[in-house]
């Protein structure tokens, strides 16, 4: 067989194992992501607050709420039911809540680090102590997410048990990223007067262009290897639908981050402020456990591990996931090691 | 799993199929993996083509295709419309079909801005630098290819696809992380958002000028907005919890 002829016949197998699958499929069907039965407890502009319904097992005491990064959409935390970390949550009996953060608009343009923080979180989580009359909760905080529990469990820290970070960065200034070189040089003040949105467009192209060989072209090659079936090829349709819905950002918060966490390094260099208030990660008192991925191209590992430096040694402890940054928790046999984790710490 | 049928489907028979399919409509997530999976195999066989028949590589890198952009053009005679992508991006329009009536008469005076030119220039500059660099990482991917060819002499297409892979994304790690290559990128922003600035700013004086409300109006009745949305937010969760204190005290 010619190079041309073997390079046709796997294109025709691609080809055909996709007309196969596809066949079926109806023109209603719907590629769904986090289907976890949920009700909304609290709602804010575009915020929403939600209760995932109770498994019928024990329950745990301590309500637990997972706090996603604004960049990318929280359901990949719930992405389908053998790969849902919210489900595993749920098997293991933790009363589960989550912020979906919603899509900003040009009405939210002004929007601040400290209206998420000290506004949105703070009032979502005063909601979760109402609702269930705790005066605890526990925080499990995704990339940004973490970043945002760790500032608020450094300003609230009677209201937090036990904070989890996940796949968290904490040092912004580590080499192995290119990402702090990319963003560091932005001249954000050139839009501190009317801040603009940053298009959600423009970040799923960025991602992307960070492993830009792999993520746009080579992935697509060889599908009717890795996809074989209609549930893997549902997953795949699932994750890139997660991968290409990535909400805008509201203007000012994506300036401050880049000012206080890229260009600063707001957490290592303790000059952090978000709003009025003063955060320094010394001033929690809630054990932390911080989970991050050995193959993370997004948060380096080292980026992760700075934290044990600037939290109370006797507070810290901190475990390493296989994986990338998304699939350290999403790949099946990362999520089982991680419930493993998650359950001995949390209890 | 999908078994092989004795009598396979031509190629002809199965690109038939997938047109009755997206005729009869297909959700959307489905036509654009079959999409891209069309685009991505089209561009492998072209590459194990023109690895068969010893042509210049250096394109099958070029990384504004790879991100699905139109080609860079960094020409200063260049029309505006090749890089609407990154304009787009930005929500800079520059295409008359996109604008509003007031934003085509924004464009007229832009035309005569000596200073929105400067950002322009400057734009242009930004691009044409970062255009280099691209160039830099094709030579350099097709280099690494070229080694890894010759060092194994594997013509096996799914190995060669393979070494395409890590020649790309090893040249890409390396340069991409060189003070050139960022400061390029850094410019290429800053310069678009600078232009982004100055063309907003053209539409403000022009709305003025009309009488009209600026975008700096909007945004300070946004801005009042927002701030009285999150004072209610505020007081309404005092309240909550007012109420429920109180509760608790008539209760006890």
């Amino acid at each position: 067989m010619t190079h041309k002829q073997s390079a046709t016949a796997n294109w025709h197998d691609n080809l055909a194992s996709l007309n196969e699958l596809y066949k079926g499929v109806q023109e209603d069907h719907k590629v769904d992501v986090g289907m976890s039965p949920k009700v909304q407890l609290y709602k804010e502009n575009k915020l929403r607050l939600y209760q995932y319904e109770a498994l019928p097992v024990k329950q745990k005491n301590t309500p637990l709420l997972i706090v996603y990064a604004l960049v990318n959409r929280p359901f990949i935390t719930d992405l389908e039911p053998d790969r849902s970390l919210v489900l595993r949550l749920l098997e293991a009996g933790y009363p589960v809540f989550l912020i979906d953060w919603g899509y900003p608009d040009e009405s939210d343009k002004f929007t601040s680090l400290d209206d998420y923080i000290n506004g949105y979180l703070y009032r979502s989580i005063q909601q979760i102590h109402r609702h269930t009359n705790s005066k605890k909760i526990d925080l499990l905080g995704v990339c940004q997410g973490g970043v945002f529990s760790l500032c608020y469990s450094a300003l609230y820290p009677e209201s937090i048990r036990k904070v989890i970070t996940l796949v968290t960065p904490i040092n912004f200034h580590c080499d192995e990223s290119n990402l702090h070189h990319w963003v560091s040089g932005i001249k954000s003040s050139l839009s501190n007067t009317s801040p603009n949105n940053i298009p959600g467009k423009l970040l799923t192209h960025f991602f992307k262009a960070m492993r830009p060989y792999l993520l746009n072209r080579d992935k697509y090659r060889n599908l009717s290897k890795r996809i074989k079936t209609s549930t893997q090829l549902e997953t795949f349709l699932r994750m890139e639908k997660w991968i290409n819905d990535s909400p805008d950002l509201a203007g000012k918060a994506a300036i401050e981050f880049i000012e206080k966490f890229y260009q600063k390094n707001g957490f290592v260099n303790d000059n952090l402020t978000i709003g009025k208030k003063t955060v320094q990660l010394n001033k929690i008192t809630s054990p932390v456990l911080n989970l991050f991925a050995d193959n993370d191209h997004i948060v380096p590992a080292s980026s992760s591990q700075a934290l044990a430096q600037l939290i109370k040694p006797t507070l810290y402890k901190e475990s390493i996931l296989e994986g990338g940054h998304i699939g350290a928790f999403t790949r099946v046999s990362s999520q089982k090691k991680l419930i493993i984790t998650l359950k001995k710490w949390l209890g | 799993m999908t078994e092989k049928n004795t009598a396979d489907p031509s190629t002809a028979e199965l690109l038939q199929n997938f047109e009755q399919l997206f005729s009869h409509s297909l959700p959307d997530e489905y036509k654009l993996l079959a999409k891209n999976s069309q685009q991505q195999a089209d561009f492998f066989k072209k590459f194990i083509q023109s690895v068969a028949d010893k042509e210049n590589l250096t394109s099958f890198w070029n990384l504004s295709e790879t991100l699905g952009f139109d080609q860079i053009q960094s020409n200063k005679n260049d029309s505006l419309n090749s890089f609407n992508w990154l304009t787009k991006l930005f929500d800079v329009s520059l295409s008359d079909n996109d604008r509003s009536p007031i934003e085509n008469l924004a464009y007229r005076f832009v035309d005569m801005s000596t200073q929105y030119q400067t950002e322009f220039i400057a734009f242009q500059k930004a691009l044409a630098e970062i255009n280099t660099l691209y160039q830099q990482i094709n030579s350099s991917a097709f280099d690494k290819f070229k080694q890894r060819q010759q060092a194994s002499d594997i013509t096996n297409p799914e190995q060669l696809c393979h070494f395409w892979l890590e020649a790309g994304e090893e040249s890409f790690k390396e340069l991409s992380s060189q003070p050139s290559y960022i400061a390029a990128q850094q410019q290429l922003f800053n310069s678009l958002t600078s232009l982004t600035d100055q063309y907003k700013e053209f539409l403000q004086q022009i709305s003025s000028l009309l009488g009209l409300p600026t975008q700096n109006d909007i945004d300070e009745l946004r801005e009042d907005i927002h701030e009285l949305r999150l004072s209610f937010a505020n007081y309404r969760d005092k309240t909550e919890a007012e109420i429920i204190t109180l509760k608790k005290q008539l209760n006890s």
